[in-house]
């Protein structure tokens, strides 16, 4: 239910801080076992401009968008910027994390359910270097899905509008949490068993480092809150010039259900490439995938583009040409998704600039790095060999992929992970196997942030599956003392 | 005498047989070319 914002000082079993999907997910999981949870959430049921300016922040280096346009204050959180692309994360993935694939696996069925999507993520392998990945594409919008089932909830006490402003308690022990109606315009506590921060992969670092510097004695010091932050870059490699029917039969291109994203009209065909783990281990290159896109419709820049290649190559280029005047050929577009490796200097910390309660703003310091652009290179090579190899077509790269000193813009910005990883080590981990941070009895962080590594995975499904498994532990937790 | 160089005649010419498709995968050498600022990925028979 929608919560009495005039009440004061209430009892919850759980609270927790945003409610996004992770903050949804659990307390829709949880009402069911009878407890009492709050759910705060700064924003309203859908976006609003009133809302967005708590998410304003600083940006050093190179993300490329504003805090505040990057995120999104709102009941679901930034899924309502989510284009609805899920994947599993894969096995070699998780060689960082404390936890195995299998150890979510378990909860994929349900969490699939939750996003209403198929439970399947089939690799099929091309050759020793790549595999063909399956996607699924979620239709599912939380603020529709979902706020009619928390609101009708008399267990769930939603609070929107809402904005928590610190913590109290001591020796570890969280207590309550200090909130700023903006329905009311009043201050109020809200006093727990069990605090859940789910605020997004920016806020709840900056959160942690705020309560840091509080210094109430809530969870250990010298944590490495907000390091080890990093996204998915994503960027356009280049173009091809493929044989769309030896392609179709060649290639599998029934995993992909990206065409209408991609924009590339209804006869596309989309085939996404990943890479072996043999491959990344030879070359030493991230995780990734790379969408080789069909856009059958526009022959005649297609066309133009093969002329430049005539003085070079006059064999290939008449083959080339003559194919196009039968419409056998047709132009491609290869868009890119990269793993970034966790970088100690790609980080959150807190800006000089405070908000309306006196606390500091986020600011975001960002850096691609090397192994970016290689891992975009050694795969756009690889697909331009598979493609020589099954004489399918040939690839015209951009060129940053060879050229270092070329600066290149990612178009990403908007899968925000790190900052309060997971692990069983203080000095390099926020919170522990179970997402409790590293010395609190009962302070535990959810959703991408948690992630040691990311993948190139879009984070939605795997932060609901970390959050079944935390919903596992909770209970367990809250039941053998209650 | 005959029946050992029948026997070594096969072993050569199987050998022979075995290294064919090899070769003729090495016979196409992928290129990276610049043409303007866009570098193609051609094979070496594109040429």
């Amino acid at each position: 239910m929608l919560a009495d914002q005039n009440s004061k000082n209430l009892d919850y079993d759980i609270i927790i801080i945003g409610s996004g999907p992770a903050g949804i997910t659990l307390s829709l999981q949880l009402q069911n076992k009878n407890l009492k949870i709050a759910l705060v959430e700064t924003g309203e049921r859908y976006y609003s401009e009133n809302s967005q300016k708590y998410y304003k922040g600083k940006v050093k280096g190179e993300f490329p968008r504003r805090l505040d346009e990057a995120r999104l204050s709102m009941f679901g959180g930034t899924t309502g910027h989510w284009g609805g692309s899920c994947r599993t994360l894969d096995e070699h993935d998780f060689l960082k994390w404390p936890i195995k694939k299998k150890d979510l696996d378990i909860y994929r069925e349900q969490a699939a359910k939750i996003i209403k999507i198929k439970n399947s993520f089939k690799d099929e392998s091309i050759n020793k270097n790549l595999n063909i990945i399956e996607y699924q594409q979620s239709e599912s919008y939380f603020p529709d899905d979902y706020y009619p089932r928390v609101v009708n909830s008399k267990n769930i006490h939603l609070f929107l509008q809402t904005t928590m402003i610190e913590m109290n308690g001591e020796n570890f022990f969280t207590s309550s949490i200090k909130c700023y109606s903006r329905i009311n315009k009043n201050f109020f506590h809200l006093n727990g068993k069990i605090f859940i921060l789910a605020t997004g992969g920016i806020e709840n670092s900056r959160i942690l480092l705020l309560e840091e510097k509080r210094n109430k004695g809530l969870f250990s010091q010298n944590l490495p809150i907000g390091k080890y932050w990093f996204e998915h870059p994503f960027k356009i490699l280049g173009q091809a010039i493929v044989d769309h029917e030896r392609l179709k039969k060649n290639l599998n291109s029934s995993f992909d259900p990206w065409v209408n994203l991609f924009n590339a009209g209804d006869n596309s065909e989309t085939y996404s490439f990943a890479p072996t783990y043999d491959l990344m281990n030879k070359e030493k290159i991230s995780n990734s995938c790379c969408w080789l896109v069909t856009h059958e419709r526009s022959y005649k820049n297609w066309k133009n583009v093969a002329k430049n290649l005539f003085c070079l190559t006059p064999n290939i280029s008449k083959k080339i040409l003559k194919k196009f005047d039968k419409h056998l050929l047709c132009g491609a577009t290869i868009y890119s998704t990269w793993e970034h490796e966790p970088e100690i200097s790609n980080k959150i910390v807190l800006a000089d600039e405070k908000d309306e309660f006196e606390n500091n703003k986020a600011m975001l310091i960002y850096k691609k790095s090397q192994l970016v652009r290689k891992t975009a290179r050694v795969m756009f090579e690889k697909i331009g060999e598979l493609l020589i190899e099954k004489d399918l077509g040939r690839l015209i790269g951009e060129d940053f992929l060879y050229e270092n000193d070329i600066d290149y813009n990612s178009e990403a910005g908007w899968h925000h992970m790190g900052g309060t990883r997971m692990g069983n080590n203080e000095k390099y981990s926020v919170v522990d196997n179970n997402l409790k941070i590293h010395g609190s009895k009962n302070l535990y962080v959810i959703g991408s942030s948690v992630f040691p590594t990311g993948g190139h995975a879009n984070p939605t499904l795997s932060i609901i599956q970390l959050t079944l498994r935390l919903e596992r532990h909770l209970f367990k937790k809250l039941t053998s003392k209650i | 005498m005959e029946r050992r160089k029948f026997i070594i005649f096969s072993i050569i010419s199987s050998l022979l047989f075995l290294s064919i498709p090899s070769y003729s995968k090495n016979k196409s050498i992928i290129k990276k070319v610049k043409i303007g600022n866009k570098y193609w990925i051609l094979s070496s028979e594109d040429f």
